[in-house]
């Protein structure tokens, strides 16, 4: 795409949010950055800033039944998820079945851990999880991302859009790898809680401190 | 050391043998960092002793998780460590406890993604729109092909395999790191996804940008099969757009297992894209 080709069309600042909207409701499905800056002729940057400051006006807005989210470089419109029992009125769904603890267990090490093989997910849970995984790539969460360059060349898995989309996370990068897994002694982890937490005594960890340690303040936040 | 009361569980109920452990700890209150061991292993032993019925399978698991607590505490036995010239860091219950603690931070990442998919799992998008749908007309943009690049991308082709096939020892580490793939399981793969999703991009078959050539065909393949099966329909908005794949309206999504029939019938024994 050469830049003579935008040259010609551009939005101004100010026209650029209507359009996005716009070009998001047209769309339904993500749609990519780059998609959006050939559509509307604006730098990528201006784009993100206009977008991120989208979403929170949309989060904000007591009359809107829809957000907008980011999904790594894809933006996409959707309807507010605490609507949820508008929808089970209007609908009717069936109640799904809840999901196990170990299927979340698995996805909890593939998801901070990405990317991950069968091995590795074991070594953490401590009990074979080949069919969980399998279910979880039924599931559309988590897809075979190519083969680790080690004997039996074991198959990489990392998370999908959609599981971005149906956990509300707009980026992998909100879930920093477990660090745990790469302490040698539990010197060095005690070492790097104290860091982290700025305190002396770490034996008296909760699980809080512990998640604390690896999410920045803000991510958790639902 | 207090005697603490085994608590009445089966073990069904746990995910693995650290699932137990860690709820054996948290029972009675211990410090993770300071395991009694004996106490745990008896403790552990107790319930293994009353599961008879599991299979061999997670039996094995939680034999040697027993396995690994015994000989903690036969190291921790050992009369005078430091005459051993052992160092005080070298606690033999360390590895346990890394796992411990790396399995419970599983377990509180496993409890936030599911209060997080309870919250945001129904949220809804549109269908995605087509100019079609939309009732627009697109106009087609000329089909460009440039003879010189052609000409050039062949050249580049052919002077790497020229390299390459020149080089008998390359050639065999090519052959041999070669995985097989056949078509049939790339067109249950692509119709799995497809059947999950309801559609998915031609581009995210291949989702990596190293995926590896015969990936690459048999996927490829795998699509035109599926094309030709009137399974999927695959849409182009214009030339080097993206390419949605979805079921055909007409195929009933109860067909699944008539297509994994379908298509070790339009497979045979002797698929000629097998390898």
């Amino acid at each position: 795409m050469g830049d003579e080709e935008f040259n010609h069309f551009s939005l101004t600042v100010q026209e650029l949010p209507a359009a996005l909207e716009a070009v998001l409701f047209a769309a339904g499905d993500p749609v990519n950055i780059g998609r959006l800056q050939e559509i509307t002729g604006v730098d990528k940057e201006v784009l993100r800033s206009t977008l991120s400051r989208m979403i929170t006006e949309y989060e904000n807005n007591p009359w809107g039944g829809l957000v907008i989210r980011r999904l790594e470089d894809d933006y996409v419109m959707c309807t507010k998820p605490h609507l949820r029992n508008v929808f089970e009125q209007m609908f009717h769904p069936k109640s799904r079945p809840p999901m196990s603890q170990a299927t979340y267990e698995t996805l909890a090490v593939i998801a901070y851990n990405q990317p991950v093989t069968r091995a590795q997910v074991e070594a953490v849970r401590g009990v074979s999880s080949d069919s969980i995984i399998t279910r979880l790539l039924d599931r559309g969460w988590i897809r075979e991302c190519g083969t680790l360059d080690a004997p039996g060349r074991p198959s990489l898995f990392e998370t999908t859009q959609q599981f971005l989309m149906e956990f509300g996370i707009s980026s992998v990068s909100e879930m920093p790898a477990m660090d745990l897994m790469m302490y040698g002694t539990i010197r060095d982890l005690e070492e790097s809680l104290e860091t982290a937490a700025g305190s002396k005594d770490t034996r008296q960890l909760t699980m809080e401190h512990l998640a604390d340690v690896n999410f920045p303040p803000g991510d958790k936040v639902l | 050391m207090p005697v603490h009361q085994v608590p009445e569980l089966k073990i069904r109920q746990f995910e693995g043998p650290l699932d137990l452990l860690f709820h054996l700890i948290e029972k009675n209150d211990i410090d993770i960092y300071d395991i009694p061991i004996a106490e745990i292993t008896d403790q552990y032993l107790v319930f293994l002793k009353d599961m008879d019925s599991l299979d061999m399978e997670v039996a094995s698991e939680f034999l040697v998780m027993a396995a690994t607590l015994i000989h903690i505490k036969t190291r921790m036995l050992l009369p005078d460590r430091k005459a051993l010239a052992l160092s005080d860091e070298e606690d033999p219950r360390e590895e346990l406890v890394i796992r411990l603690l790396q399995y419970r931070r599983c377990k509180m990442l496993a409890q936030d993604l599911r209060e997080r998919f309870k919250n945001y799992a129904d949220s809804f998008t549109r269908l995605p729109a087509t100019p079609a749908s939309l009732g627009i007309e697109t106009v087609a943009p000329p089909q460009e092909f440039d003879p010189e690049n052609f000409q050039q991308s062949i050249s580049a082709i052919c002077s790497r395999n020229e390299v390459r096939f020149a080089d008998l020892s390359s050639k065999i580490t090519h052959i041999l790191k070669r995985d097989k793939v056949s078509v049939r399981d790339k067109m249950k793969l692509v119709w799995q996804r497809i059947l999950s999703g309801g559609k998915i991009f031609f581009h995210e078959i291949f989702p990596s940008n190293d995926t590896s050539r015969i990936d690459k065909i048999t996927g490829f393949l795998a699509v035109l099969e599926l094309l030709r099966g009137n399974q999927i329909s695959a849409v182009q908005e214009s030339p080097f757009d993206v390419i949605l794949l979805s079921k055909r309206d007409d195929v009933d999504a109860s067909e699944t297992e008539l297509l994994n029939g379908e298509i070790s019938a339009g497979g045979k024994e002797k698929n000629p894209y097998g390898r």
